[in-house]
């Protein structure tokens, strides 16, 4: 499960003439995302290593070649993200309107907070500033129509960038007996809600006073 | 099965569909990470209904869909993760942390420590969940290994 969020992380062992040579490559990670496509192809890889085994520039071509694959494009991403609010904010009895409105606060959070990515930023301040606008945001919608909600708009446009799958993740990798890695998930999953918590309630605090 | 569970169902097979394009699932896996999702909501939300209980109705969602991810896996030969992660992402307690901080960003200590609690309670219920699948699927592959042999 460690794959999840590092995918850097790469040992080989070469075999050459009977011998046993060891390589190790350590690299610090500085982004982490979920990217379940580089698993099913890392997964395959390896799979195929254990076969026949690769000299090493090879096997590392590869990788980076699995690192590279493309992923969905921005404005596919923005729209899962939009439907994904609309659909969470009815699954948990949310009005019509809510939902459309989670939706619109989450795509444009989901456009921010990648763009802000883009130029390079330290990860737990996206979350922060993105929860801090989304919140703003929210507000100003519920000050024109105010028969809605705030604190569901807010839920339902925050759903995404919520670590819930990195929690249950790190929990079933401390099952599994992965100390280490379900210790870190959990650090950071403890950040980021922070983050984002921090962010939003900032917001409120300073913004239902005005409303 | 009603109208509302038949909307629920399609609301829950859309969101995970939208969950394995966030997490970049492959198009033509998109569909079964879809179902997946979808099969583990409905059994949530026909036992939350029934019992008003949390706990325990996201433990047998998330069982069901480690039964789903590890024969589709099998079947697909995909690694189960992509199932399951997908699977589990609307069951997963997210909003259950974030609205803990809210309520610890708002002083209101006592509601933030009991949804700290449900947090906690809801991940260990997806992993167990999940594990007790793989570890019987796991037990039955080396029960048949050993009789190859």
């Amino acid at each position: 499960m460690r794959t999840l969020c590092c995918l850097q992380g790469f040992v080989s062992i070469k075999k050459a003439n009977g011998e046993c040579e060891s390589f190790s490559e350590i690299m610090r990670i500085r982004n982490r995302n979920v990217n379940l496509h580089r698993i099913e192809l890392v997964n395959t890889f390896s799979r195929s290593l254990k076969d026949e085994p690769l000299p090493y520039e090879i096997a590392i071509k590869i990788l980076n070649e699995i690192e590279n694959t493309p992923q969905f494009k921005l404005h596919i991403r923005i729209l899962a993200a939009g439907i994904w609010a609309f659909v969470f904010t009815l699954l948990f009895r949310g009005m019509f309107s809510e939902g459309l409105a989670a939706a619109f606060m989450c795509m444009l959070a989901y456009l921010i907070k990648s763009k802000i990515s883009e130029i390079g930023f330290y990860e737990f301040l996206e979350f922060f500033v993105s929860g801090m606008l989304t919140a703003l945001i929210s507000l100003l919608a519920v000050k024109l129509f105010p028969q809605m909600n705030v604190y569901k708009i807010i839920i339902g446009s925050i759903v995404t960038f919520a670590p819930g799958v990195a929690i249950a993740n790190s929990v079933n990798d401390a099952l599994r007996g992965d100390i280490v890695s379900s210790l870190a998930g959990i650090g950071e999953a403890v950040l980021v809600v922070a983050a984002l918590g921090a962010g939003v309630g900032i917001a409120l605090i300073i913004g239902l006073q005005w409303v | 099965m009603g109208v509302m569970n038949m909307l629920q169902l399609i609301l829950a097979f859309i969101g995970s569909v939208c969950a394995g394009i966030l997490f970049n699932v492959r198009m033509e896996k998109l569909f079964w990470a879809g179902l997946s999702g979808a099969l583990g909501w409905i059994t949530y939300s026909l036992l939350h209904t029934a019992t008003g209980a949390v706990v325990i109705p996201i433990f047998l969602g998330a069982a069901v869909v480690g039964l789903y991810s590890e024969s589709a896996a099998r079947l697909l030969k995909t690694p189960v993760t992509i199932f399951s992660i997908s699977g589990i992402f609307p069951l997963v307690p997210g909003i259950t942390a974030y609205t803990a901080m809210q309520f610890l960003v708002e002083n209101r200590l006592e509601e933030a420590a009991g949804k700290i609690v449900e947090t906690l309670a809801c991940a260990f219920a997806i992993a167990f969940g999940l594990m007790l699948i793989t570890g019987i699927f796991r037990f039955a592959g080396r029960l048949k290994e050993q009789k190859i042999r």
